[in-house]
């Protein structure tokens, strides 16, 4: 494992009485592309802004490199910021944009024109070095705001959704382009995003955050096998809870049908004598097998489809579960050798997924 | 007939803007070329001569006046500016907006009040509470320091209305990023935020200048007091009132037009340059 770069202890923050982060703990490792992902007020604004030390924590800690450094004037902290807006200078041009840092550094002056030039190259933004900003394409302004927060070789570099406001297409060549920059540099990221794909693409590892309170932290892998709750379950990709019952500590078994489950050993918040407790599997739209229903079968679950959508690689169906738990679930084939299965028809489902998670009612969202 | 008909119109319309153009501008045009007359008298024409701009660039008393005029233009500016500068950038700062809606009201409500009211406002003031209140504490407000505060309060709604609207296009979270990147709240100031500002700080001044050159009101209120001070207005004001009205009115009147213009229109169009030096197509005036 890795030197931890930055850790937080138990961060809270609240403003105008309102309670924006709730006890947030984290660390971030040396070389990492760490994001910060949550829905749009869940705080991660917040919490970047006491990372980069815009504001105090109302209570907790911030420690870089091992020392504490909750408050460290911004100046001297040894990090970055891209904001959202890029917030480029606009009476500097390129150049002198790239240059701010060092030039605060009070660096020689062949120190930083090399620098920026490197920076410049970077981002493959050296030809417009004498540009005025406001001449530039978003994507350009991105560019040049990416290589003015690499320039002083910070440590860190906390990215505010710098893509939120590019295009689809650009946004995509972007993310490409952030995670083969930060290899290259083998600086710290710290990514801030809204965007789950966005985040997945990129990051080693992703941090949860809802309505102030950190879910998880995990590599995208592992978020999507093993989300630790239902909201983490629900905002990464597709999810289907099926009803299922657990009967021992990695075991469930499903409700509609005979299916069992085993499932991993995390989630041991309940004592052995109080099994079999109420509640669902997650089960992902890719690990069910759709078939047409001829007989009986015992170990599927049955349902009706609802709705089909033709979507290129995979045909993703809406089908209403049967029996006493009736739910619409959300299926993914993949369409190569896919024979079509028109809306209205009755099918069995084969869960295919050998491990899962389980989700207790007591614990809904 | 379609063709012969616009035609018709914009003919029309070319007359009619000529006209408008005239009714505007020939009062100033019939004092320009009044300025050039042979005669003795201001109002009859007898021909071309610069004979009364010879006169009058010569005359001692007029020349007294124009440097008056410079002297509180120059020192009522510089006040106006920085006051206007704090007030602007206040507002931009205040986080409620309805407060900051409410003091541009208050900066600007003045520029529509009657100049004759304000300046018996400030004869009243300056009199009774700022001429006492500065020999109590041994320095004597003459008139020039009693015009200087009046022009003052005079430019101050502009400087402050201009500087406000350049604000309106600087970002704060530049001054985060240049923070970030390890600048002083000093460095913040002169390396972001002056250079952005400068274009309206040219405005302002240009502005104020010509705002205090264009005074007529407050100066004849103020100059009273102690010893009299004429500037150019007050000076144009006492040349009719002398038994023969001679060309020279004419001419200082247009000399005090020429600069007077001069800087409301560089004062129009430094307002307009953004951030970047660049002219942009909105009017932020």
């Amino acid at each position: 494992m890795s030197e931890t770069l930055l850790s937080l202890q138990s961060i809270s923050a609240s403003m105008a009485g309102r309670e924006i982060l709730k006890s947030v703990s984290m660390e971030v490792r040396l070389g990492e592309f760490f994001s910060l992902l949550g829905p749009s007020g869940c705080g991660k604004t917040t919490l970047l802004r006491i990372i980069a030390g815009f504001l105090q924590p109302n209570q907790g800690k911030l420690l870089w490199c091992g020392s504490d450094a909750t408050h460290l004037p911004p100046q001297r902290r040894d990090l970055n910021l891209v904001f959202q807006n890029y917030a480029l200078f606009p009476h500097l041009n390129v150049f002198e944009n790239v240059a701010f840092g060092l030039r605060m550094q009070k660096l020689p002056e062949d120190l930083v024109v090399s620098r920026v030039a490197e920076a410049l190259s970077l981002v493959r933004m050296n030809q417009h070095a004498r540009r005025r900003v406001t001449e530039l394409s978003g994507g350009q302004q991105q560019r040049v705001a990416l290589a003015r927060a690499v320039a002083p070789r910070p440590k860190l570099v906390l990215l505010d959704e710098p893509l939120g406001a590019l295009d689809l297409q650009l946004r995509k060549e972007m993310q490409w382009e952030l995670k083969t920059l930060q290899r290259q540099l083998g600086m710290t990221f710290l990514y801030v995003t809204h965007d789950q794909e966005e985040a997945f693409a990129m990051s080693d590892r992703i941090a949860i955050l809802n309505a102030g309170r950190l879910e998880q932290v995990a590599s995208p892998e592992e978020l999507y096998s093993r989300p630790a709750s239902r909201f983490v379950a629900q905002f990464i990709g597709t999810a289907n809870f099926i009803p299922a019952e657990k009967t021992s500590l990695d075991h469930a078994r499903c409700l509609n049908s005979n299916h069992h489950f085993l499932l991993h050993e995390t989630n041991a918040e309940v004592l052995p004598e109080n099994y079999p407790i109420n509640g669902d599997i997650l089960v992902r739209p890719e690990q069910i097998i759709l078939k047409k229903k001829q007989t009986e079968e015992l170990k599927s679950l049955s349902g009706v489809i609802q709705m089909r959508q033709f979507l290129g690689a995979t045909v993703r169906y809406h089908v209403e579960l049967q029996g006493n738990h009736k739910r619409t679930l959300t299926i993914d084939q993949s369409s190569a050798g896919h024979e079509p299965i028109a809306t209205g028809e009755h099918v069995s489902m084969l869960i295919i997924n050998p491990s899962s998670s389980f989700f207790s009612e007591s614990r809904l969202t | 007939m379609v063709n012969r008909t616009s035609r018709l119109k914009k003919i029309g319309i070319l007359v009619w803007s000529i006209l408008l153009l005239f009714i505007l501008y020939c009062p100033v045009l019939f004092l320009v070329v009044f300025g050039f007359n042979a005669s003795s008298y201001a109002l009859r024409w007898e021909g071309f001569s610069l004979r009364w701009y010879e006169k009058t660039l010569e005359n001692p008393e007029m020349l007294s006046a124009l440097f008056n005029s410079i002297m509180v233009a120059t020192v009522s500016t510089c006040f106006a500016v920085v006051i206007g500068f704090l007030y602007a950038l206040w507002s931009h700062r205040q986080q409620n907006k309805k407060i900051a809606a409410a003091g541009d009201s208050l900066m600007s409500l003045p520029l529509f009040m009657p100049e004759i009211v304000i300046a018996i406002g400030l004869l009243v003031v300056v009199s009774q509470i700022f001429r006492p209140a500065a020999s109590n504490i041994g320095i004597p407000l003459d008139s020039m320091g009693s015009i200087i505060l009046g022009h003052t309060t005079l430019a101050l709604g502009y400087a402050a209305l201009v500087l406000r609207n350049r604000f309106k296009c600087y970002d704060l979270q530049q001054e985060l990023a240049a923070i970030d990147l390890g600048a002083t709240p000093r460095q913040v100031f002169f390396r972001v935020m002056l250079p952005q500002l400068v274009p309206g700080f040219a405005a302002a001044s240009c502005l104020s200048f010509a705002v205090s050159l264009d005074d007529f009101y407050v100066s004849y209120f103020l100059s009273t007091g102690g010893s009299s001070l004429q500037t150019l207005p007050i000076y144009i004001w006492s040349l009719q009132g002398r038994r023969a009205m001679t060309p020279e009115i004419n001419v200082v009147s247009s000399l005090l037009l020429f600069i007077a213009a001069f800087f409301f229109a560089a004062g129009l169009l430094l307002s307009r340059i953004d951030a970047t030096g660049k002219q942009s197509g909105k009017d932020h005036l």
